[in-house]
């Protein structure tokens, strides 16, 4: 350690914390630190801000931008500890004023303190798999960034475009049954129309990639939902990162570069075509994709993690061999590039690799019976729907196909080889449905198995929603075995918490005001009384008494 | 007359100080080697125990300096704070003794008494 300029006193020497110098501008962790540091008393800061920031400094991680959510939580704590102290000591001296302030600070200190964090659950609570039903819609729900909740069981938006008090939210549910909002995705919605921004959760529920949808430094954060903290790759461009591909050991990233912002309401279809990068889950750069097409509209990792498949936007199919990700060198091509249908979802392809989900128009089959739309129909639609496109080539057998009529099914992921999961928000019919079912399919016999369910309360539509495979198959393995958990919603939105106080806080000033009133005309009327009293009996007497 | 009865982060505190003096940052990195790594004290938390320590008068300022620019105050036992934590890990043997010895009669890790 650089000791230059040391100098020391003896601990007796009141001495004199030294001014820091303010030559250099300060760095933003040290804003940071500072920001922070501000909630403690004047007293404390006087005697302590500098000597603890130099801790705090020296305890960062290297390359730290800002207080970590733990950083933030630890000093929150100690900060309320360090104002009831001093609380204590001024209410020796002045008892009557302090009350008042006492309750003003203990109630801002509960309204402001962050839950202590969600008790971290590993994963072997994933293969529990999904409760009966999962929460629905609430107001009251903490951020993930002040309480994280945990491993994710499920991620899950509720709700479209704002309204009145609604808003849509980025639901993560953890396997504890900790539901939290996910903050970070709620505040990177722009070009959304209140949408959370582009998110996708690891395989194995532990974080989430959070990337832009327009943003002039658009960058993807990684959110650990263990811990809160969050890591930002370097800006990637200007204009919409979409993160689209977790590897399946959680441990790299293919995000989609795109040259402008994008709109997911664009309604132009097709899905946006961008230059694929892979990051690492601490948001370092991973390995250049060297062979990759310019532009992809889909990425893929095969089950087995070994291989990426970059779709095209002519629907061409580049396999690119994994890089080792220690050795950071580049991906080569693996084999010659084919076609196949657009992948439905992240996890489209099942576990052995031998079907692929994709989203399309399923081919009229005696078995598919189709609903239909009006008297006579039924036959000649063709439905969309889930098609399982085997991968082996022209020798394969016919796609598997799942119509959902005038349905709409998102699909999920794989619960096992030859068992594809989608959520049904829409029945054949069109209709809505609520609670949003979960549905494992067998893709030979048809057999379905509902998994669990989430409730829409007829307002606030489930969408986006991600499931971790491992969840999925221990789902399928017990279904609704999983308990439902009283869900424990955190100490609901800070924004809500401070409106409360301050609601509080007013109602309280005004029942001052109305009592301090009260009392001030009730005294007036009681001098205007006895006024009146003294006068009447002066003049009442006179009749009487002449 | 030193109260008995000391919150974790004391007790980790005050062991780290045990050795020698030492500064803040330095008292972080010790209770995390002393703890194998199993336990990390928030720099708050750190604070508000040294706070307390100090006011019982069981921990003092040893030296003051300036190092990059940095304030850095290094933190001694005293010895009342001595006292404090010979009887409270005494008191924690204690305890922790009684709990195996149990365990032991139960046999419920396997073990002979």
């Amino acid at each position: 350690m650089n000791r230059r300029g040391a100098r020391s006193s003896s601990s007796s020497s009141p001495s004199s914390p030294s001014e820091p110098q303010q030559a250099s501008p300060q760095e933003p962790l040290e804003t940071s630190y500072r920001r922070w540091l501000r909630l403690f008393p004047r007293d404390w800061r006087r005697r302590r801000e500098e000597e603890v920031l130099a801790v705090l400094l020296d305890a960062a991680a290297e390359g730290q931008q800002r207080a970590t959510s733990a950083e933030r939580a630890d000093l929150l704590r100690a900060a309320a500890g360090a104002r009831a102290t001093a609380g204590a000591r001024a209410a020796r001296r002045a008892p009557g004023r302090t009350a008042g302030l006492v309750v003003l600070v203990v109630g801002t200190t509960l309204a402001l303190l962050p839950a202590t964090t969600a008790s971290t659950v590993g994963p072997e609570a994933l293969a529990a798999g999904l409760p009966r039903q999962l929460p629905g819609y609430s107001y009251a729900t903490e951020s993930v960034s002040s309480s994280p909740p945990g491993t994710a069981l499920a991620l899950y938006q509720q709700g479209y475009g704002v309204e009145f008090a609604d808003f849509p939210q980025a639901v993560v549910v953890g396997a504890g049954g900790s539901v939290r909002r996910l903050d970070l995705a709620e505040g990177r919605g722009e070009g959304a129309q209140g949408d959370p921004g582009a998110m996708l959760l690891s395989p194995d529920g532990t974080r989430v990639a959070v990337g832009r949808y327009d943003a002039e430094r658009a960058d993807v954060a990684i959110q650990d939902l263990r811990t809160g903290e969050v890591v930002r790759s370097r800006v990637l461009g200007s204009g919409a990162v979409l993160p689209v591909a977790w590897s399946p050991d959680g441990r790299q990233l293919v995000a989609l570069v795109l040259a402008a912002g994008f709109n997911p309401y664009g309604g132009d279809g097709g899905p946006p075509a961008g230059t694929p990068v892979v990051l690492n889950a601490d948001g370092s750069a991973g390995p250049a994709l060297a062979g990759a097409p310019e532009l992809v509209e889909a990425a893929e990792w095969t089950p087995d993690g070994r291989s990426l498949l970059l779709t095209d936007e002519a629907g061409v199919v580049t396999k690119l061999g994994a890089a080792a990700p220690e050795d950071g060198s580049a991906g080569a091509p693996a084999a010659a590039p084919w076609t196949l249908p657009f992948p439905a979802g992240p996890n489209a392809w099942s576990p052995d690799g031998a079907l692929l989900a994709t989203s399309g128009t399923c081919p009229y089959r005696g078995s598919d019976v189709i609903p239909p739309r009006a008297p006579g129909e039924g036959i000649t639609v063709p439905a969309t729907g889930l098609v399982l496109v085997p991968t082996g080539g022209a020798a394969s057998p016919a796609p598997h196909c799942l119509p959902d009529g005038r349905g709409y099914m998102a699909f999920l992921g794989w619960a096992g080889a030859r068992t594809v999961v989608v959520a049904v928000s829409a029945d054949t019919e069109g209709t809505e449905t609520d609670p949003v079912p979960i549905i494992a399919v067998n893709v030979d016999t048809g057999e379905r198995t509902r998994l669990s369910a989430i409730p829409t309360s007829g307002n606030f539509a489930v969408s986006r929603l991600q499931v971790p495979s491992a969840v999925l198959a221990g789902s399928l393995q017990r279904p609704g075995a999983a308990p439902t958990t009283a869900w424990d919603h955190g100490r609901g939105d800070l924004a809500l918490r401070i409106a409360a106080v301050a609601a509080l806080a007013g109602g309280v000033a005004l029942a001052v005001a109305a009592a301090a009133a009260a009392g001030r005309s009730a005294a007036a009327r009681l001098r205007a009384s006895s006024s009146r009293a003294s006068n009447g009996s002066s003049t009442g007497r006179d009749p009487g008494t002449t | 007359m030193p109260r008995t009865g000391l919150q974790e982060p004391s007790f980790l505190v005050l062991t780290a100080l045990a050795a020698g003096p030492l500064h803040g940052y330095a008292i972080l990195k010790d209770v995390e080697t002393t703890s194998c790594g199993s336990v990390r004290l928030g720099v708050g938390t750190l604070y508000g125990a040294l706070e307390r320590l100090a006011e019982r008068g069981l921990v003092e300022v040893a030296s003051e300096e300036v190092v990059d620019s940095r304030l850095r105050r290094s933190y001694r036992l005293t010895e009342d704070g001595a006292g404090v934590l010979a009887a409270e890990a005494s008191r924690r043997q204690q305890q922790s003794a009684a709990a195996l010895a149990r365990l032991g009669r139960r046999g419920a890790l396997g073990w002979t008494s």
